[in-house]
């Protein structure tokens, strides 16, 4: 634990990014238990009010709390984004490894499907898929993971091979080491840098992939809400309503800035060649 | 230098391939008819299957299919609208001069405004400017395109009145002469353009100013000051071409994320473009149109992606080689 933190402080946007996620994330999930108000209750006589005591953030066209809804929709926007990352990093772990040691034309045939795959223009494929009726938060996280698992797939072989050719590999292969063992205790933690800071700022993209959709109402539904649907409702009268535009959005911005702050920060720290030229 | 473009056209072939039929697959799977979209609840089915026939969707998937592709490649022919009976052609044609118009001029905004301000980051670095420059690229490398289109139309468009909020041109734009017709365009396409290219402007920035700072460290930059040439002559021509390298590169992943950008900016400032094309289209379930436009958004993307590997070649001569050595 102390050395976590150690980490954290040794670099200013690592400690920055980390402190802005780490109050998104408390907020989001202790929100809803301190909110005295629901994010899907109605108050029709409330409707539409500016940001007061009461309603630090206002309320939306229905009466609902927005502050009550930002919170639950930290809740789903940040599960997503992490569910899908999550998901997208270790398929793209187990094909990268695939691909660099099998080798052959089962590395040609996934080295290709990544190139085409990057070739997608993602926005409009997951428009696609869940414009036309598929919409649902488990398919959201599918969809997204499914179009952002290449880049990872491709670090992870390219590192290996690197890696497979240095001296303590081929040690290890001389001693007689089972091939599993080598993968996952001598090659994989060294490429464990490269993947946590690429999955880091994958984060960050899903987050603006998602609300993008929600936004143009294809993505989450009301009466649930993430960031990006809770702003679309402020759309429609972006002066009169700006509260409820305004607040969601400076959570998009701030998570973005946060995972990308972390991303950079432990860039730094894992690649001693990046920080020299920043 | 043709070889390697042609054995690149030859590459995106499979990519065109799988993306238009993953298009259609996806498109055709999706539940609901859009035979329904048309009837009263109360009709009879047969009306239904009359509809469904008129648009050839009673036929199984495969046939469907090779009908499709048989009609693009011998007729170049994307079939008709299921709402105004346009043909697909037609209807994109009209969408694409927007697309093109905010995309380019986004593109050309984001090269000019990152690079300047790049280098003037890069050539200040850890002064006040480096800082504020830096931390405001960085709130716009961080800011989602549909957000800051909201604030601009609040502001510009509806507290202000500076600018209007939608369409690409005003009702009376016919009536202008070229220079008011020239105005109009230029009005009506500013806060879309600066939604679009704020953000993209910001990726540049962040490349071009590490890559000045790495470049203006180098030996070869000392040596070219050792030998008396002129900073402004260095810094633009020695250590920008360099820093440009990653930017060309870049140029495959930006040509799909202005597309997607555009559908998001059209969507918020009306503007009757593709991507506001693809989402009507998309909600109305008009299966052609859909169609047409994700296959003309596959070509963009794969002659994106070949463009930034030519140029890139051309650029860089030790790409150059590298392919003549291995051909």
């Amino acid at each position: 634990m102390k050395r976590i933190v150690n980490i954290i402080c040794s670099d200013k946007s690592l400690y920055a990014g980390s402190i802005l996620i780490g109050i998104i994330i408390i907020f989001s999930l202790t929100g809803p238990l301190l909110s005295p108000y629901n994010y899907s209750s109605q108050n029709l006589s409330e409707a539409l009010q500016s940001p007061s005591i009461s309603h630090p953030l206002g309320t939306d066209y229905y009466g609902r709390d927005v502050l009550a809804r930002i919170m639950h929709g930290g809740q789903i926007t940040l599960g997503i984004a992490l569910l899908a990352t999550t998901i997208a990093v270790l398929t793209g772990i187990i094909i990268g490894l695939i691909s660099a040691f099998v080798g052959g034309w089962l590395d040609r045939i996934l080295m290709r499907l990544v190139d085409i795959m990057l070739g997608f223009p993602k926005l409009f494929i997951i428009l696609l898929v869940i414009g036309m009726g598929y919409s649902s938060i488990g398919l959201i996280i599918l969809f997204l993971a499914i179009f952002s698992w290449m880049e990872i797939a491709r670090i992870v072989r390219s590192e290996v091979l690197v890696i497979r050719e240095q001296l303590y590999i081929k040690s290890a292969e001389a001693i007689g080491l089972r091939r599993r063992r080598i993968i996952f205790i001598h090659i994989l933690p060294n490429v464990m840098g490269t993947i946590i800071v690429s999955s880091v700022l994958l984060i960050s993209t899903l987050i603006l992939i998602e609300s993008s959709i929600s936004f143009l109402g294809l993505g989450v539904q009301p009466p649930n809400a993430s960031w990006g649907t809770i702003l679309t409702e402020g759309r429609i009268d972006p002066i009169g309503t700006w509260w409820i535009s305004v607040f969601s959005g400076i959570f998009i911005i701030a998570a973005i800035i946060g995972f990308n702050l972390i991303g950079d920060g432990l860039r730094n720290i894992l690649d001693p060649k990046f920080t020299e030229n920043t | 230098m043709i070889s390697i473009i042609l054995k690149r056209a030859l590459d995106s072939v499979p990519t065109i391939i799988i993306g238009i039929t993953l298009t259609f697959l996806i498109v055709h799977l999706a539940p609901g008819d859009p035979g329904i979209r048309f009837l009263d609840p109360s009709q009879p089915t047969e009306i239904q299957q009359v509809i469904q026939k008129r648009f050839g969707l009673n036929e199984p998937l495969h046939v469907q299919y090779w009908n499709w592709v048989k009609r693009i490649l011998f007729h170049f022919d994307f079939g008709n609208s299921f709402y105004n009976g346009k043909p697909s052609s037609e209807v994109l044609r009209s969408a694409l001069l927007p697309t093109i118009l905010l995309a380019s001029c986004a593109l050309i905004f984001a090269l000019i405004t990152g690079i300047l301000l790049g280098i003037l980051a890069a050539t200040r670095s850890n002064t006040f400017t480096d800082r504020t420059i830096t931390m405001t690229m960085m709130f716009f490398f961080s800011t989602p395109a549909f957000w800051l289109g909201i604030m601009f139309l609040g502001v510009f468009s509806i507290q202000l009145g500076w600018l209007p909020s939608s369409h690409l041109t005003s009702l009376y734009h016919d009536q202008l002469n070229t220079i008011g017709r020239f105005t109009d365009y230029i009005q009506h396409l500013l806060l879309p353009v600066l939604t679009l290219g704020l953000p993209l402007a910001a990726t540049f920035f962040r490349y071009i100013r590490s890559g000045v700072i790495e470049a203006l460290r180098s030996d070869y930059i000392l040596g070219a000051r050792a030998r008396g040439i002129g900073y402004k002559k260095i810094l633009f021509q020695y250590c920008l071409k360099n820093s440009l390298l990653p930017i060309i590169s870049l140029l495959g992943v930006i040509i799909p994320a202005l597309l997607s950008g555009a559908v998001i900016v059209e969507v918020i400032f009306s503007l009757p473009g593709m991507g506001r094309t693809m989402v009507t289209a998309v909600f109305g379930r008009d299966y052609p149109i859909i169609l047409a436009a994700g296959t003309l958004a596959f070509f963009a993307v794969v002659a994106g992606n070949m463009i930034a590997d030519i140029t890139y070649s051309i650029i860089d001569p030790r790409i150059r080689y590298q392919t003549r050595k291995n051909s």
